[in-house]
């Protein structure tokens, strides 16, 4: 596309070409991928929610985790996943992964499941499973508050939920102790309507960061429990649990990003301002 | 046990090997034998009233289940409540397939009326007796003790066939898309090479991810080492599909930090207001906005100035500024849906298929009616 000609130097501020904000854009995050200047995080309320939530969950009862994400979301997404999978583990819970939105998500959940499990000496079928990709998404959560068995049938590799050792006890939704809904998209919603609100089971949720304006109403009226904002809610559970990770380490980029956007902001205005106060 | 459920145990009973392959044969054989009938023998009118009553029946089993309380006195006729609800729903229901079966005035002029007001007021007259009705003992049928109405144990059947239509759909998405680019490449289109890497695309990732579902893994297998339809599967998933979509959303961080840039102006008291706005919420949001504002205190007489540091700002912005705007919204999304899901619900929604196709007796469609071209 090409670029109005530049008369003044504030005019200039005002149209630098895109291709310097890329280069300044990458250097920012190369630079903090390789020298990271790490600072302190304080847990937000929703982060915290999640974190007591989980932790307030009977040990008992599954926890499913509903995935609905793939690659396209995993920066915020996937660190947000392990952090959960860790904090649901280290405090002796079980897990189900389900994924309703996107099947090429139902292996990068899996992946990272096999991955948190060897870290807390977890067993597939004991301590967690993975009930793959179901069709169907609002019809699929109305028949896990009646019949869970019986809406999932088997799980992602195809064995039959009878032959799943920790699925012996999973009738319906008064076996759940909490649902997890991880999403790039808007289906904590369907949650909400047809699962949480039927059965009273305590729903707490992970979303990317451009999706949580629309989900405070949710936790004020305290039909959420919690919530993770995207990569910031991922490292501010890492640290409750502990274990700073990766989340922490987009969380350093991310600072620095978000800084030079405001600063190229307030370059983009000053020029706007004094270009036109220049013409008059 | 309720009496329907045991014909319906039976039809849903999981069934293996030789059964499960003539089941198979017999559901397709049966669904093709119902498709060519409906495109012969029924005429366009017919096609329409057909998908009227199976919209309505559907809509009607769950909204039923979910709102008809879970005890045995309550059950229709017993209740006035439930009476009405009942009389809403069916009478709006015939108003509606008569009014699409028999399209004349008079069947328009009801069913945009009479239906539209019956179905919410029995509805809502319904929802009122249950709040009375709920202390009634709850009565457990046969669903492991879960409460439940006469409409529950038919649930899970019809989950079943949705989840079935669902799957139709996918299968019609792959029809489009492979008439779409099979007719580019046929013809040799400007892009048809495009076309081609989708055809390749597509039947790579559907062999491999089948090939990979079915093949299992030998024991004695050296570590690292894969079958080679796993191994391709590997490739194509987690070597291509997956760092191909991760890079292409990736890039929208580099659209966002130009698109800040250019279109952030202040040209107005709005747009000043929202642009502080976005500066604490974006820096309350990155641990840097915290260490900026790390130095107000926490204690002690100037406590009060905590409120300001940027995490702690941004937070309220969004909790009690935003979230009543955004509570706003969902309020009118959700009259919204409530008004669009009852026209769907009736078929009152116009400009579905069946209302742009003529009518085989020369009938006008009602966007030519309507003087659309």
């Amino acid at each position: 596309m090409s670029e109005t000609p530049s008369t003044g130097f504030w005019q200039r501020l005002e149209q630098i070409p895109r291709a310097y904000i890329y280069l300044l854009l990458a250097v920012v995050v190369i630079w903090q991928l390789v020298f990271p200047i790490r600072f302190e995080m304080s847990p937000s309320p929703s982060s915290k929610g999640v974190y007591d939530a989980i932790r307030a969950a009977p040990a008992d009862k599954l926890i499913i985790l509903s995935a609905d994400w793939d690659a396209s979301t995993e920066a915020e997404t996937g660190p947000q996943t392990t952090a959960i999978m860790r904090a649901i583990l280290s405090g002796k819970k079980k897990f189900a992964i389900l994924n309703l939105v996107s099947p090429a998500g139902v292996k990068l959940a899996d992946a990272r499941a096999v991955a948190v499990a060897k870290e807390y000496n977890a067993t597939r079928g004991l301590d967690w499973c993975n009930w793959g990709y179901k069709v169907g998404t609002s019809n699929v959560i109305i028949g896990l508050t009646k019949n869970i068995p019986g809406t999932v049938k088997s799980d992602s590799a195809g064995t039959p939920v009878g032959k799943i050792p920790m699925m012996a006890q999973v009738h319906d939704a008064r076996d759940i102790g909490l649902v997890i809904e991880i999403s790039g998209s808007a289906m904590t919603e369907y949650w909400i309507q047809f699962f949480q609100g039927v059965s009273g089971t305590p729903l707490a949720n992970a979303i990317t960061a451009v999706m949580a304006p629309g989900y405070y109403s949710y936790l004020d009226s305290k039909q959420l429990q919690g919530m993770l904002v995207g990569a910031k809610g991922a490292a501010e559970l890492e640290n409750l649990e502990g274990r700073p990770d990766r989340a922490m380490r987009i969380m350093d980029v991310q600072s620095w990003a978000h800084l030079l956007i405001l600063l190229l902001v307030v370059v983009g205005n000053l020029g706007y301002l004094l270009s036109r106060r220049g013409n008059r | 046990m309720w009496p329907l459920s045991l014909p319906l145990a039976a039809l849903f009973a999981p069934a293996h090997g030789r059964a499960l392959v003539w089941r198979i044969v017999g559901g397709l054989a049966a669904s093709i034998l119902l498709l060519v009938l409906a495109n012969t023998v029924l005429k366009t009118r017919g096609r329409r009233a057909l998908i009227v009553l199976v919209t309505f029946l559907g809509g009607l089993f769950f909204t039923l289940e979910y709102f008809l309380p879970v005890s045995d006195r309550w059950l229709w006729p017993a209740h006035p409540g439930s009476l009405v609800l009942w009389l809403g729903v069916l009478v709006g229901a015939a108003l509606a397939v008569a009014g699409m079966v028999f399209s004349t005035k008079l069947w328009d002029s009801l069913r945009g009326k009479a239906s539209l007001a019956l179905v919410p007021i029995g509805i809502a007259v319904a929802i009122v007796a249950y709040h009375f009705a709920r202390r009634l003992p709850a009565r457990i049928p046969n669903t492991e003790g879960a409460p439940a109405n006469f409409l529950t144990p038919w649930i899970e059947p019809a989950v079943i066939v949705l989840m079935v239509v669902g799957s139709f759909t996918v299968g019609l998405g792959v029809h489009s898309l492979v008439q779409l680019h099979g007719r580019t490449l046929l013809r040799r289109r400007a892009g048809w090479f495009n076309s081609l890497a989708f055809f390749v695309a597509m039947i790579a990732m559907f062999a491999f991810a089948l090939l990979d579902f079915y093949t299992e893994t030998p024991p004695k297998m050296p570590a690292g080492v894969l079958p080679f339809s796993k191994a391709m599967n590997e490739v194509l998933f987690t070597g291509i599909y997956q760092p191909l979509i991760s890079a292409t959303f990736s890039l929208l961080a580099f659209y966002i930090a130009s698109a800040a840039y250019r279109a952030f102006r202040i040209r107005s008291a709005e747009a000043a207001l929202m642009m502080v706005a976005a500066f604490l919420v974006m820096l309350g949001q990155v641990p840097l906005g915290s260490w900026l504002t790390h130095g107000l205190p926490q204690s002690g007489p100037f406590a009060f100035l905590s409120f300001f540091r940027l995490e702690r700002f941004g937070e309220w912005i969004m909790a009690w500024w935003n979230a009543p705007a955004q509570r706003g919204i969902l309020f009118g999304v959700a009259v919204g849906a409530l008004a669009m899901s009852l026209r769907v619900w009736l078929s009152l929604e116009r400009g579905t298929f069946f209302s742009q196709q003529p009518e085989a007796s020369g009938e006008p469609s009602s966007a030519e009616s309507a003087g659309q071209p």
